[in-house]
């Protein structure tokens, strides 16, 4: 399965998805004009890398501001990823803020709220 | 008001009620059923999740604003307008006064010899005596809704709506008073060996035919008189 990789805009996050490590990266801020559009394809490649892989799968999120279309988005992707847990895949999710970004933390806890069984850690940098 | 989903919950609740007592023609129906309801369910869940998201955000997004306006309008040093805001409450009231006949009054204030001071004593606490003489403006005008302003490095901007030149000669006399009290030592000053201020102060009934700026300029002649008379006075202007 090829790569996905979307260079980084002001307004889209860049997206590096390696289909032979499993690391997804979505880094970046976030608030496209046309959130559907560009995040079909994220959403797209992941349900097709998971039908298709049995590898270990982590979702790296450097996201330090996203829109509430964005945010919509995230959801949907997370449940998707929660299914695959319950399916018996093995996928991690690190959310990853600056420090001093407490918007960004307690984003990353309101998403950790919502899922039961989908590993999600917020991962503090410098 | 009920709460902010309750009319969703309920929604639930009442699909909950009707899988609860089977309420359908066929097992197909009911199967189906569920799986509208396990959708929506998720989907609910989903809209609250992102109204809190977009909620926390747009406080965070709030706070920065106001911090920005603040930040935008405030000299960090002494807490008076910053020059640009002054001069836009300037212009406000300048209108105002013009259209209801009013007068207005200008202060222009410096402190007396304060490179002299900065030279002696150092900058932090030169800062610190701005920040003093700051509060010495803002304790004599506030009874007028007067507006101060730090034009520049030692010099000061005092508005007063509504004040004529007699009540801007008071305020002036009592602000050169109060500085004097605080009784701050400067051996470098010809006046006192203490801090003092001079104060050139003009007042006028703006007109249209008046050019705001040329108001300003009054009261900075005056002042350039006050400090070539003795300093630690105050000048009004004579036009």
């Amino acid at each position: 399965m090829q790569n996905l990789d979307v260079g980084e805009t002001i307004s889209t996050p860049l997206i590096h998805f390696d289909a032979t490590t499993g690391i997804l990266e979505i880094q970046g801020e976030s608030y496209p004009e046309n959130v559907s559009k560009f995040y079909a394809p994220v959403i797209d490649w992941i349900r097709a890398y998971l039908l298709d892989s049995n590898h270990d799968c982590v979702l790296k999120m450097n996201v330090p501001y996203f829109n509430s279309s964005s945010s919509k988005v995230f959801l949907i992707l997370f449940d998707l990823l929660e299914q695959n847990v319950q399916n018996g895949k093995r996928i991690h999710v690190k959310w990853i803020c600056a420090q001093e970004n407490e918007m960004a933390i307690e984003c990353g806890e309101e998403f950790k709220e919502d899922l039961t069984e989908l590993p999600f850690d917020i991962v503090l940098c410098e | 008001m009920e709460k902010l989903f309750g009319k969703e919950r309920q929604v639930l609740k009442k699909a909950e009620e009707l899988l609860r007592t089977s309420q359908f023609d066929s097992d197909a129906d009911q199967k189906n059923y569920r799986i509208l309801y396990e959708e929506y369910k998720v989907l609910l869940r989903q809209s609250i999740r992102v109204v809190h998201l977009a909620d926390r955000v747009q406080l965070e997004l709030k706070t920065l604003l106001q911090e920005l306006e603040q930040i935008s309008k405030i000299d960090p040093l002494t807490k008076l307008y910053n020059r640009s805001f002054f001069m836009n409450c300037y212009l406000e009231e300048w209108k105002k006064a013009e259209q209801a006949e009013n007068s207005l009054s200008v202060l222009m204030v410096d402190i007396d010899f304060f490179k002299e001071y900065n030279d002696t004593y150092g900058h932090i606490q030169g800062d610190t005596c701005l920040q003093l003489i700051a509060e010495q403006f803002v304790k004599n005008i506030t009874a007028y809704h007067g507006l101060a302003g730090r034009f520049g490095g030692d010099e000061f901007i005092i508005l007063l709506p509504g004040t004529d030149l007699a009540g801007a000669e008071l305020v002036s006399e009592k602000i050169i008073q109060d500085v004097r009290d605080l009784q701050l030592e400067h051996t470098g000053s010809k006046t006192f060996g203490k801090v003092t201020v001079s104060i050139g102060a003009t007042a006028i009934i703006p007109t249209a035919d008046i050019p705001f700026m040329s108001f300003l300029q009054h009261a900075d002649q005056a002042l350039y008189q006050a400090k070539r008379a003795k300093k630690n006075n105050v000048k009004p202007y004579i036009g």
